[in-house]
């Protein structure tokens, strides 16, 4: 690697955004002094920057290029059933298993999400920094959910009679932490479309967590979120499909599964953010359809497009499905080659779920 | 001097204090959660010369509000309250309920509020989610009854 000493003294004081039009518009030197520049500012919207320009992961992030071999730092709470977080803390790194269930899961979960970030991605954890990773579980009482508060996990035991207990699905557990991941990269407003993809997002990255520990390829694996929590009894698989959005359940107490499949169903509502739960279901089944197109595993190349999109600093906080699907196709052609099975099986999905992928990013 | 005492005594008096409320119906929805529209709940609230009262879509869940807890809802629903009844949260939460609350006045006009979960819990909101996790329990309860 290059010693820093090379690099111009006056990148130093330029603006990240001058120093991205060098480090695409200048000499070679220039480029490369810029980009070094780029690397060493620890803010996070820079060194997204400089990732992209170095052409995402086809080089590691320099912060963790540099460091040791990234180690899991596991904290697993019990909130006794209250409402106080984070808890009693009853498991950290390196622990043995205790006699709860819920706290093995919970550990487990965690780290099998951050070694599917590293081997598949060489993601240091949530912010690619080797961030701590928490989670507290039995919140409240037989309580029906799981939700990331911006600064750890929070998991409900469930009422036994529909839930039967948020970490027993390990892409509930994945779905959760990739909230922290985008919540460190795009950021996304967590409203409308941007909120949909945000969900989105998780959910696919859940459902890779999943498919990497049971080493599944695209065509075996099941497309489903929440598959592992429903109680006996419930009329359903799940509570969402990636594969048929619309059709994970239908049942008395839960209603029927109202997610979208394409844009001719898209559900303009004010509830739960602008529909982020519902509307998901549209680049859900984009995913599913790129990767089960490539084949094989579908965290491989499928998973990298949509990760480089994540990492994409063009992927604004207040994106669109249009705006995002055009930076899959960029993405998959600047990684995969213009124009290759790659890229076209990206523009066939976004094309069958009704989302208009621009012609200059279709190149 | 006298006359001075009674009409300021009158006029602050318990006459004054039980002004009627204008609020006659409170509505709430309760959507987001991991699972999404699976764990909706809505529910009403009915203000009347009877008391109050709660019931909720989808179920026969029903409830009468004793008359001091009533009471407390209808003045915290107050659409000059309505304002200071969300403190948004700082915090980024993923996978949180949203509730959104309109309370519906004498003159027929509607004054909504969203409120989310994390955002600092005042009285009006922390009701509303007590209340809609009740709901949603005896949704849940109900399926163990047998079905007719």
């Amino acid at each position: 690697m290059r010693s820093i000493n090379h690099r111009n003294s006056i990148f130093c004081i330029l603006p990240p955004h001058i120093l991205v039009e060098i480090a695409k518009n200048g000499t070679k030197a220039q480029r490369e002094a810029a980009v070094l520049t780029l690397g060493t500012d620890h803010t996070i919207r820079t060194s997204r920057l400089s990732f992209s320009l170095l052409g995402g992961l086809q080089v590691p992030h320099m912060e963790a290029a540099g460091a040791a071999t990234p180690q899991k730092q596991r904290t697993i709470y019990d909130c006794g059933q209250s409402q106080n977080l984070p808890g009693k803390m009853v498991r950290s790194e390196g622990d043995a298993a205790v006699a709860d269930s819920s706290v093995n899961e919970a550990y487990d979960g965690l780290g099998d999400t951050f070694n599917f970030y590293f081997d598949a991605y060489q993601r240091n954890s949530i912010d690619n920094r080797g961030l701590p990773m928490k989670a507290s579980v039995h919140f409240g009482e037989n309580y029906d959910n799981a939700f990331w508060n911006g600064q750890q996990m929070i998991f409900g035991d469930g009422d036994k009679e529909i839930f039967t207990g948020f970490t027993a699905s390990l892409d509930v557990i994945g779905h959760e932490l990739t909230h922290g991941v985008t919540g460190s990269e795009a950021n996304l407003n967590y409203q409308g479309q941007s909120g949909a993809l945000n969900e989105s997002i998780s959910d696919v990255f859940g459902s890779l967590v999943k498919q990497k520990k049971l080493n599944q390829t695209a065509d075996v694996a099941d497309w489903l979120i929440g598959a592992g929590i429903l109680a006996p009894g419930i009329a359903g698989t799940a509570l969402r499909s990636m594969k048929a959005p619309g059709t994970a359940y239908n049942d008395p107490t839960l209603g029927k599964d109202p997610q979208p499949a394409d844009m001719a169903h898209y559900l303009k509502t004010t509830q739960d953010n602008g529909g982020v739960h519902i509307n998901s279901g549209i680049p859900n089944r984009a995913f599913y359809l790129v990767a089960t197109a490539l084949g094989g595993y579908a965290w491989l190349k499928a998973g990298q497009i949509w990760y480089d999109t994540l990492l994409d600093p063009r992927l604004k906080a207040s994106a669109d499905f249009a705006s995002f699907a055009n930076l899959t196709a960029i993405n998959g052609s600047r990684r995969y080659g213009s124009g290759g099975v790659e890229q076209k099986a990206v523009l066939a999905a976004w094309k069958t779920v009704g989302v208009t992928v621009s012609t200059s990013a279709a190149g | 001097m006298w006359l001075i005492l009674v009409c300021l005594l009158v006029a602050g008096g318990p006459a004054a204090k039980k002004k009627a409320s204008p609020v006659m119906q409170i509505k709430f929805v309760r959507s987001g959660g991991f699972a999404g529209a699976a764990t909706n709940v809505a529910g009403t609230v009915e203000f009347g010369e009877q008391g109050a009262q709660v019931h909720a879509e989808a179920t026969d869940y029903h409830r009468e509000l004793a008359p001091q807890e009533g009471e407390q809802l209808r003045a915290d629903a107050d659409p000059g309250a309505l304002a200071n009844a969300a403190v948004p949260a700082t915090g980024a939460v993923r996978d949180g309920y949203q509730y959104d609350i309109a309370v519906v006045t004498k003159d027929g006009k509607s004054h909504s509020l969203t409120l989310r979960q994390g955002d600092k819990a005042t009285r009006l909101g922390s009701w509303i989610q007590d209340e809609a996790e009740k709901i949603w329990r005896y949704r849940v309860a109900a399926r163990k009854l047998p079905q007719p």
